[in-house]
């Protein structure tokens, strides 16, 4: 009841669907395109808020360690060992932090939102991305 | 009324056959989503008016004057001296310290002026994210000093920057324009955002015999933000030199040979701490220089001296603010509950051909208010606000004790919000009206004023679905103790004055980045005169198509006739288009006032009407970094 009071108090004006149905397409997309032959994605992230959004997404699931997961999303951790492990940035300075080895990046910079793959690591990974994410490939330094 | 056809074709043209991936779609409509579910607005503190980031960089806002003079009640006019203020359809002008103006929490308070709200009207807005607008408000919901009208203005997150923007414009006339600004979060969470601006704003000159009336303008902006762990300082400097147009002459006949100008600098600090109980604290200390050069030929009025033509002041303002606000979440209920106090300090020194006038004064104000919202059920909310202001002089004026109470209802009906709200609130009166030294020079005043006391009644019905957003509003307005001036006296009180508001407003949205909007307001005064637009219409189409951003603006405002002078009905379009060149890069034009046909103002003792805007032709580009 309290959240409702909350929400009732200040409204947002928003008339179209909720920003996180459309980031659960969006990072559903980009899932099932780093992993097109898997049943289940096990998915290991530091950020609470993300991991409720990734935890509704059909054929997603939120490993218990970051040993189980499939693919790390990272948004404020810049100690974990990126050389064996499929990382993807939730956070601009995760992003150029572990640019060496990340697949890529969704995260907010310069105002907008930003979807990169990089291509040297996506070859690192034998990961081809299908023709709709091509646009998204960058070589970045 | 060809401009009017063509803005509705293009207004209503939405094909885009520009092509985008799925993946472009997503990314576009999560980008439009999230910048509306960032603006919070207080549905219970007025009628609201939201400008999202989106829509301000579609309109190629370049300043707050470019939203100001969007608004449908209150309409934006200017003074002989070449400032800013509000005049309500048919009435002349509103009180200056009823305009409330925040750049996040921080209210552009002035000490001799009341508000600082229509000096800032020029301020730049490229570190503004977004704007929400409060009308009809009691605005005991931000604290602070009472006003109806609450503009609060949004700062950029350095969360969603990380980077900079660099942006240029020009116009036909020379004027030119430079902002910039940088963002950044560190690995440890500390953050800031730094924006500095420089305008040079070249206008048309009109002639007055062989007076040349300039209102050229320059000023520079900055600002930063430094925040970590809930702690957050900002910084504001705000500076002006605005040339004097009619100036402050009975006859308008500003000398030739002399630097006629306004001098306006604003600087502030303000520091905010968050603790985990929803407890804020918060602290600022504002300086304020006002220099005012006025030689007129004809002579300037200057209270008992008599007239002048040397008129020179200089007004050093500080205002000092601390406050503690808490909230309370109950089940059913929340609870907010505050105090403030400021020191408000004016210090006047003025020269009057070979006359002197110096005086200080210091307003110590006391505040304590609260807020209840009750929630019957999912969509009943009742709310009532009660607030005690105690001003107190150090000299000469007497004091006073006020008080806001208010108490309004809000439900939802499936698709429909009603909104009904009675408020009693008040407006202080600015020192400058109040007090002006022994001499009473440069003004005569009366110290003995009871400040304003409105009464508001307003209601407001908003119809909305997916695609559609209709608003009725409505609002009487009784004020009790109106300062109005008085020859003999200055100024005196006035009993019973009356006024009633009426807007209709529609929203068509095509999408995530097209919609329509149009609005018809009106508003009259219980003794019958129009001494502005007493009708108008406002008409905005924003369209995007592929790398193209459209913008179109249509206000119309009604004939009125002021000081013996007739001002023809007015048309101000307004047509901008931009292209992203790419997705760091974009280029832009913009014309204003296209038509010529914009609001025109008549001035007391001058036999003709003057355009409150010019028609300008802008271009700019903006690059990130």
């Amino acid at each position: 009841m309290k959240k409702i009071l909350l929400l009732f108090i200040l409204v947002s004006i928003t008339l179209l669907a909720s920003p996180q149905d459309t980031e659960k397409k969006i990072y559903k997309t980009i899932l099932s395109s780093i992993f097109p032959k898997k049943s289940t994605i096990l998915v290991w992230s530091d950020n609470p808020q993300k991991q409720k959004i990734l935890s509704e997404i059909k054929n997603v699931k939120i490993a218990d360690s970051e040993e189980d997961a499939d693919i790390l999303i990272i948004n404020k951790s810049y100690d974990i060992n990126a050389t064996n492990k499929k990382i993807f940035a939730d956070g601009y300075l995760v992003f150029k932090h572990y640019k060496d080895d990340i697949i890529g990046g969704f995260y907010w910079q310069k105002g907008r939102p930003n979807l990169i793959f990089l291509k040297k690591n996506l070859i690192d990974h034998n990961i081809s991305l299908p023709n709709t994410l091509k646009n998204y490939i960058e070589d970045y330094d | 009324m060809k401009a009017l056809k063509y803005f509705l074709v293009l207004g209503s043209l939405n094909l885009c056959f520009a092509q985008e991936s799925s993946m472009d779609e997503l990314l576009s409509t999560y980008e439009t989503e999230s910048k509306l579910s960032k603006i919070s607005k207080i549905e219970s503190a007025g009628f609201v008016t939201t400008y999202s980031r989106d829509d301000l960089e579609r309109m190629q806002a370049r300043t707050l004057m470019d939203i100001l003079r969007t608004f449908s009640i209150p309409n934006i006019s200017r003074t002989a001296t070449n400032n800013s203020y509000f005049m309500k359809p048919s009435n002349k002008s509103m009180p200056n310290s009823a305009i409330r103006l925040y750049i996040n929490d921080h209210d552009m308070a002035a000490s001799r002026f009341g508000s600082d709200a229509m000096v800032w009207s020029d301020m730049s807005l490229e570190f503004i994210d977004h704007i929400v607008v409060y009308k009809t408000s009691s605005s005991i919901e931000f604290g602070n000093e009472p006003g109806t009208v609450i503009i609060k203005l949004y700062t950029k997150s350095p969360e969603t920057e990380e980077g900079g923007k660099v942006r240029v414009t020009a116009d036909q006339k020379g004027s030119a324009s430079l902002s910039t600004y940088y963002a950044h979060t560190t690995k440890s969470g500390f953050s800031y955002l730094l924006y500095a601006n420089k305008d040079y704003i070249e206008r048309e000159a009109y002639y007055n015999q062989a007076y040349e009336l300039n209102s050229d303008n320059d000023s520079e902006n900055a600002y930063a933000n430094f925040s970590y762990k809930n702690f957050e300082v900002e910084l504001g400097h705000y500076e002006k030199n605005n040339n004097a147009f009619l100036g402050m002459g009975s006859v308008y006949t500003p000398s030739n040979t002399k630097d006629n100008k306004q001098h306006n600098d604003h600087d502030y600090i303000h520091m905010s701490k968050k603790f985990d109980n929803d407890l804020r604290v918060q602290l600022s200390y504002d300086i304020i220089d006002v220099d005012l050069d006025y030689y007129d030929d004809g002579g300037i009025s200057a209270g008992s001296i008599g007239i002048v033509s040397d008129y020179v002041v200089d007004i050093k303002d500080s205002v000092l603010s601390a406050t503690i606000e808490k909230t309370f979440n109950f089940k059913n209920n929340r609870l907010f509950i505050g105090g403030f106090y400021k020191q408000k300090t004016s210090d006047f020194r003025g020269s009057f051909d070979t006359n002197s006038s110096n005086f200080k004064n210091t307003l110590n104000i006391y505040s304590l208010y609260g807020e209840n919202s009750y929630s019957f059920s999912e969509s009943f909310m009742f709310v009532t606000s009660l607030k005690g202001d105690f001003y107190r002089y150090d000299k000469d004026v007497k004091s006073q004790d006020m008080l806001i109470a208010r108490a309004g209802l809000i439900k939802n009906i499936d698709n429909f919000q009603i909104k009904a709200f009675y408020t009693q609130t008040y407006y202080a009166i600015p020192m400058a009206a109040l007090y002006s030294g022994d001499t009473n020079t440069p003004l005569k005043t009366d110290t003995s004023l009871d400040y304003p006391e409105p009464t508001l009644l307003s209601l407001g019905v908003k119809y909305k679905s997916r695609n559609h957003e209709l608003n009725l509003k409505g609002a009487m307005i009784t004020v009790n103790n109106k300062v109005v001036p008085d020859p003999a006296v200055g100024f005196r009180n006035l009993d019973n004055i009356s006024y009633n508001q009426y807007e209709l407003d529609y929203t068509y949205y095509i999408g995530a980045k097209n919609k329509i909007n149009a609005s018809i307001y009106s508003g009259e005064n219980g003794e019958g005169s129009e001494m502005s637009p007493k009708y108008g219409v406002n008409i905005f189409s924003f369209n995007s198509c592929g790398k193209f951003d459209f913008y179109n603006q249509l206000l119309y405002k009604d004939s009125y006739e002021a000081y013996g002078v007739s001002m023809d009905k007015s048309y101000d379009f307004t047509s901008s288009v931009k292209y992203r060149h790419t997705d760091n890069l974009t280029f832009g034009i913009k014309g204003e006032n296209i038509l010529d046909k914009g609001l025109e103002q008549a001035y007391r003792n001058y036999s003709s009407s003057i355009p409150v805007f010019d028609r300008k032709f802008w271009i700019n580009m903006e690059y990130l970094f």
